[in-house]
């Protein structure tokens, strides 16, 4: 009888704007905190880590290269210079393959298969941003372990399997695909099976056990110690300005991964930053509806809750019932909010999958803890507001 | 419960009033008050500042010793559940509830009686058949019924009624009178009744005119 005596001039619509609302605004607020802590945990992850450390240069290429009177090798002395250079602590060249060699996979027999030219890259193990498990080589192994740029699955997943029906691939699943390896050498062709065991954000291309391409290039190439075309730099501080000006005194290029991934990373937190803020001043407003509305309610039935009163009601327990509803509605609708995260948040480890990153798994605690503390702050205050309310009536 | 009004001025009649403010009486435990005069003396002034609706008055009302202003909200919730009843002036009934609910609304406070003593005594008051219409479609001799039998579902030391017989004529009074009666003696409580001119057979004790 409580509840229909008063709550009858509750705005309907007013209530329900008020948690459609705070639906929606609590929604964007916790999504983006998901996404927050998710892309932090995915730029710390030191799988994804975009080194501060390491760099990689080659030399510029000019007319002059192409002319063939320019080298693009480093030589031992250019080498040797770059070693007593303050700001480089080590140096590794990379070794690359020095003879024509072939790939071939039919991905699992579903389609004509892809066959290439194929050249790969070796660094001494200890600069891989992870050794994978299986790497690492013996002479008469017949497997061939490689680690293959994360580029290079995105590009095959976003560009090369949709257009021809071929299964997209994850980060787990790529591991499953093996290609033969054809080397041609001087007494004619060798096979071997090539499996791909890990990505790597730090170099752009297919990185072999670094046993294998001396043995491969002792065992092919014409020159089995080729002089490399690119060094890999452990530097203190990449955004050490000595370093930017002996590379452009010594017509040397690097990446600038790390550059962009920082700025990506900017850009990203800007972007979940800004989603963020929408939601919070969303559910801001539909709180305020939440608390202008249960006080114009209170203003309506006011003479009903003097006369309860006086009947000998405790106002307590009028500003009860009006504070359960509006309790009872927010976490209601925090419910459907950790919810829709829930779902949301399978939405993207979906496709994040499908560009090589493994997202952590689940909604993160910080999610449910600060979930539960907003739907129960906001009843606190509003319980609180009513209750003055109600009080000045009594 | 002992209510005592000392040196009782209420605001609006503080100049030029009836030469009877201030004005200073008690209500004993068990006692039978009638408190008379014309319209617009104070009469109803005199029943909100017990019941602690009014607060703008001089001198001082206390209940049980108890200034009435001084008293919390919570602590007027358990006096007006436990120890006194009322019948305004104005009734103060939800219109828009039947005449039963509006006594059950009290009587879920108190659990003071079953439905069937309810009903009993609607019938006993002769508004049984109108107990079912909102509040707000009964005539206001119905309505002060209605109003009696809310104030009567709890119990009390005192009940305060004010002119609860002018829209009765004198056989009906007088029914609602014994009701009163019986009830207030069944709590050893006391009644304090306001009224223009007529005590309309009610039997009283001790009479302040206004």
């Amino acid at each position: 009888m409580l509840p229909n005596l008063l709550l009858k001039s509750a705005s309907r619509w007013q209530l329900w704007g008020a948690f459609v609302g705070s639906l929606v605004g609590a929604f964007l607020v916790f999504f983006s905190l998901q996404t927050f802590i998710d892309v932090r945990a995915l730029f710390e992850d030191e799988r994804y880590l975009l080194s501060d450390e390491i760099v990689v240069i080659t030399k510029k290429v000019s007319l002059l290269h192409t002319a063939g009177v320019a080298r693009s090798e480093f030589s031992p002395d250019e080498i040797e210079d770059v070693k007593e250079q303050a700001f480089v602590e080590q140096v590794a060249p990379f070794e690359h393959t020095n003879f024509p060699a072939k790939g071939f996979t039919d991905l699992g027999g579903q389609t004509r298969g892809l066959y290439s030219d194929v050249f790969f890259e070796a660094i001494p193990d200890r600069f891989l941003d992870q050794t994978p498990e299986d790497w690492g080589w013996n002479e008469g192994d017949s497997v061939v372990p490689v680690v293959v740029p994360r580029d290079y699955l995105a590009l095959y997943n976003v560009g090369y399997a949709p257009g021809r029906n071929m299964p997209r691939l994850s980060a787990e699943t790529i591991s499953m695909i093996k290609f033969e390896l054809h080397i041609f050498g001087d007494h004619g062709r060798d096979e071997y099976l090539g499996r791909i065991v890990g990505l790597t954000d730090r170099v752009n291309s297919a990185l072999v056990p670094i046993d294998f391409m001396r043995w491969a290039n002792r065992k092919y190439a014409d020159d089995p110690d080729p002089a490399p075309k690119k060094l890999l730099l452990l530097v203190s501080d990449p955004a050490d300005p000595d370093l930017a000006e002996y590379l452009e005194k010594r017509g040397y290029e690097t990446n600038l991964d790390k550059l962009r991934g920082s700025k990506v990373r900017e850009l990203l937190n800007a972007a979940v930053v800004a989603v963020g803020a929408v939601g919070a001043f969303v559910a801001t407003l539909a709180f305020v509806i939440f608390l202008v509305s249960m006080q114009l309610a209170i203003a309506r039935s006011s003479e009903k809750i003097r006369l309860l009163i006086l009947l000998g009601y405790d106002y307590t327990r009028i500003s009860r019932l009006y504070a359960s509803v509006t309790a009872a509605a927010l976490v209601l609708s925090q419910i459907v909010v950790f919810a829709l995260v829930y779902v949301a948040k399978l939405g993207m480890t979906g496709y994040f999958a499908v560009v090589g990153f493994k997202l952590p798994s689940g909604v993160s605690a910080w999610v449910w803890i600060g979930g539960a503390l907003f739907a129960l702050g906001l009843a606190a205050i509003n319980a609180w507001a009513v209750n003055s309310q109600v009080k000045k009536l009594a | 419960m002992e209510i005592a009004l000392n040196h009782f001025v209420p605001h609006p009649l503080r100049e030029g009033g009836s030469g009877t403010f201030p004005l200073t009486f008690a209500i004993a435990p068990g006692a039978r008050r009638l408190v008379m005069s014309a319209s617009g003396k104070g009469k109803t002034s005199i029943v909100h500042s017990i019941y602690g609706i009014r607060r703008d008055y001089d001198g001082t009302v206390t209940l049980d010793g108890a200034e009435a202003r001084s008293i919390p909200p919570l602590d007027w919730a358990k006096i007006r559940r436990e120890k006194l009843a009322v019948v305004f002036q104005d009734l103060r009934l939800f219109p828009e509830l039947s005449g039963v609910d509006n006594v059950l609304l009290k009587n879920r406070l108190t659990d003071a009686k079953t439905e069937a003593e309810i009903w009993e005594a609607a019938d006993r008051l002769g508004v049984d058949r109108v107990m079912r219409q909102t509040a707000g479609t009964m005539s206001f001799g119905q309505r002060q019924r209605v109003a009696v039998i809310r104030a009567l579902a709890q119990p009390f030391e005192t009940i305060l009624l004010d002119e609860p017989f002018s829209h009765l004529d004198r056989e009906n009074a007088e029914i609602v009178g014994a009701l009163l009666e019986e009830e207030a003696t069944k709590r050893g409580a006391a009644i304090a009744m306001t009224t223009l001119d007529d005590d309309l057979g009610f039997p009283h004790d001790q009479t302040t005119t206004l």
